[in-house]
């Protein structure tokens, strides 16, 4: 166990504090501070875009076992300060009960106490469709269109900054992301598309700039032949909420969502797809919502990313 | 997330003061001078001051409580959500990089959200016990609260996934909640013989342990809730109000087990019980029997009851099919039919009609893959009111 020297405190990365085990039990003071969390067998970086602008906390988590011959299977997933910790326990989980692949998972989150952020994704996850500086027409504030930025940091600086800690093999090369990350997935299936082995796109938010990406994916798929697998996923909930949810959000916002179409356009990409051969069947998961969709989808992609290579595990 | 709702998140975590760093905080006059409030710019006036001028207004600012503090920003905010865009965001842009270079962007070391401590337990054994901070303050009477056992596979997943669902609650219904964590040190998965112990009844010479050694010891499931009780939830209390009235319990296969045996014996424990999976075959479906007992003497309390189930816990799915040990696989599903015995567990349970009681098979779900779907559900099903819990159908 390298706990002292390989650890990541979620979302809050502290290398210097010992986990759990090395902590004497607490028994004389009334409430002595505890120590912070940390994931087994992690760690954390952080970078800063080549333009200064965003800051971002890297978190790795690694299997136990020594890497096979041809490296781990790696998951990138986007917003990771939200959704790293999930993606690790359900890899995790998987391997354990299910005979899953082991596979590093690796968090590109946002140097942040909060979960999101918001300004930073706004411009890392959207496509460009304008000369920049461009914005959010939803968020009129926030800068927009960087993914092409964007991809070529992940392609110049932090994959390789992976690759250089840990034995990773480049074809099981997986980008999971959520909303504005499903949309990002899906424009850098389409624009880079050797860059992941394999994408999950949770919620993609295809609406963005006048279905722009749906246009892009026109375009792109009559002039070349894409590889790699696709993955959409979606909660029916988030464009026909049932009669509750609607007197929960209220009708205006659920007439919002019958407008921004998130099932519809997932199952319009999936058709376009389909139509030159690939097989992107859109997942729609009853009675989700946009945000409780995302752990269902998370543990969806592990299946999706990783091979099952034994049988099912002690219960 | 979706964007149109998050403009006034967006400027206000652009704004929002954050905690002192030690840096700032270091450099914070006295207590009587931090009570004394700048009075706040409008947006022409804060953009001629010199960057110097407002970086040194945001440190006096940061240090005010919040009752002050917060009015403060909103009113800074329409300050300069009024300027033209490009000049707003130049502002935002400033204060970024202002931060970091100063040293004052606020930090995670300084602001753990999860907090770990040991405790011994049963058969002075030490548990090590997580709690997530929600990211807004308390209501009132204290935050609801979720416990999850098995908390070395399963603690993140449903502290993330709630912590998410009160990301706009507006959207979610859904307000801050703690999660705690029962777990052990070390970093295993699961302690197999520990789990064995502490959330199963009896089983009369123990079981056959799937690494081969001696027969693990069972039947500690009263003696671990007695723990849960008095131990791990005063000195969860010690550290965070809690809200004593809406408590529930999370556990996954033996936990789920163990969350449906507590609400039998002990309803007035939890108001809501998430069954994730459980081993309802445990004991020769001795959970059964204790159920009846329960259904018929009437003891249930207006709790409310979650059991979920995968629907290849019991179908074979199209990837246990291709891999190596498919026929063994087949054998071991077809003798615990837990598809079948959950939904019979919860048909059990909803003849008592004082608890609210749901089931749902998940399509396509594993008894591993369950669980991050489950969390969903089951944050959902113990925090909103029940007509808003997707019905399922």
């Amino acid at each position: 166990m390298r706990r002292r020297d390989c650890l990541v405190s979620l979302g809050l990365a502290l290398p210097t504090v010992a986990a759990g085990a090395a902590e004497p039990l607490m028994a004389k003071a009334p409430t002595p501070p505890g120590s912070p969390a940390v994931i087994p067998h992690s760690t954390m970086w952080r970078m800063t875009s080549d333009d200064g602008r965003r800051y971002y906390r890297v978190m790795m988590a690694l299997p136990a076992e020594p890497p096979p011959p041809g490296g781990w299977p790696v998951i990138y997933v986007l917003d990771g300060n939200a959704f790293f910790a999930t993606m690790v326990e359900a890899v995790r989980l998987e391997a354990f009960m299910a005979g899953y692949q082991p596979a590093v998972v690796v968090g590109v989150g946002y140097d942040i106490d909060g979960p999101i952020d918001v300004t930073s994704r706004n411009y890392d996850y959207t496509p460009p469709t304008q000369a920049p500086p461009e914005y959010d027409d939803r968020n009129p504030t926030r800068l927009a269109g960087g993914a092409d930025v964007f991809i070529d940091f992940l392609r110049r600086r932090l994959i390789p900054a992976v690759s250089a800690r840990v034995a990773v093999d480049p074809v099981q090369s997986c980008l999971f992301g959520h909303s504005y990350g499903g949309l990002f997935g899906v424009y850098c299936f389409l624009k880079d598309n050797a860059l992941f082995g394999a994408v999950a796109a949770t919620s993609p938010s295809l609406w963005y700039k006048h279905d722009h990406v749906l246009r892009l994916a026109d375009t792109v798929l009559a002039s070349k032949q894409l590889g790699g697998r696709l993955l959409l996923m979606v909660g029916e909930s988030e464009q026909h909420p049932d009669a509750d949810e609607i007197a929960l959000m209220g009708a205006q916002r659920a007439a919002m969502l019958e407008k921004l179409g998130q099932v519809d356009h997932a199952v319009g990409l999936a058709r376009l797809l389909a139509t030159h051969g690939i097989d992107a069947s859109p997942h729609v998961f009853a009675g989700e919502t946009h945000v409780s969709v995302a752990p269902g989808a998370i543990s969806r992609a592990v299946r999706f990313f990783l091979r099952r290579t034994k049988p099912e595990g002690p219960r | 997330m979706n964007s149109s709702t998050h403009v006034l998140l967006a400027a206000s975590l652009a704004l929002i003061a954050t905690p002192l760093s030690a840096q700032s905080a270091a450099t914070t006059p006295s207590p009587a001078a931090q009570a004394e409030v700048p009075p706040v710019p409008t947006g022409p006036e804060y953009v001629a001051m010199t960057p110097q001028q407002r970086y040194a207004l945001r440190l006096r600012v940061r240090a005010l409580p919040d009752n002050l503090r917060l009015p403060w920003l909103a009113r800074l905010k329409a300050a300069v959500d009024s300027l033209p865009k490009e000049q707003a965001l130049a502002l935002h842009n400033e204060r970024n990089r202002m931060d970091a270079a100063h040293g004052t962007k606020p930090t995670a070391e300084k602001n753990p959200r999860i907090e770990q401590f040991n405790i011994e337990g049963p058969n002075s054994r030490v548990y090590t016990i997580s709690i997530a901070r929600p990211d807004k303050p308390a209501p009132a009477g204290g935050y609801p609260v979720i416990y999850v056992l098995d908390a070395n596979a399963l603690f993140n997943t449903v502290a993330d996934t709630a912590r998410m669902q009160a990301f706009l609650p507006s959207w979610s219904g859904i307000g801050p909640a703690v999660v705690v964590g029962i777990g052990v040190p070390g970093d295993a998965l699961f302690d197999v013989p520990g789990r064995y112990l502490d959330l199963t009844t009896p089983v009369p010479g123990g079981v056959s342990s799937p690494s081969g050694g001696p027969p693990m010891k069972t039947g500690g499931a009263d003696a671990f809730l007695s723990f849960i009780e008095q131990k791990v939830k005063p000195a969860v209390e010690q550290r965070i109000s809690i809200d004593r009235s809406q408590q529930a319990l999370f556990g996954h296969s033996l936990g789920g087990l163990f969350a449906l045996h507590a609400l039998i014996s002990h309803p007035e424990a939890f108001q809501t019980y998430i069954a994730v999976s459980p081993s309802v075959w445990w004991g020769n479906g001795a959970l059964f029997r204790e159920a009846e007992r329960f259904v018929t003497a009437g003891r249930g309390n207006g709790d409310r009851v979650l059991l979920t189930v995968g629907q290849y816990e019991q179908a074979m799915s199209p990837a246990a099919l291709a891999a190596s040990g498919a026929s063994e696989e087949r054998a071991a599903l077809d003798k615990i039919k837990e598809v079948d015995r959950v939904g019979q567990m919860a048909a059990l349970l909803e003849r008592d009609k004082a608890l609210t009681v749901r089931h749902r098979v998940l399509p396509g779900e594993d008894h591993g893959s369950s669980v991050p779907a489950a969390a969903s559900l089951g944050v959902r099903f113990a925090l909103l009111p029940i007509n808003v819990f997707p019905s399922g159908k």
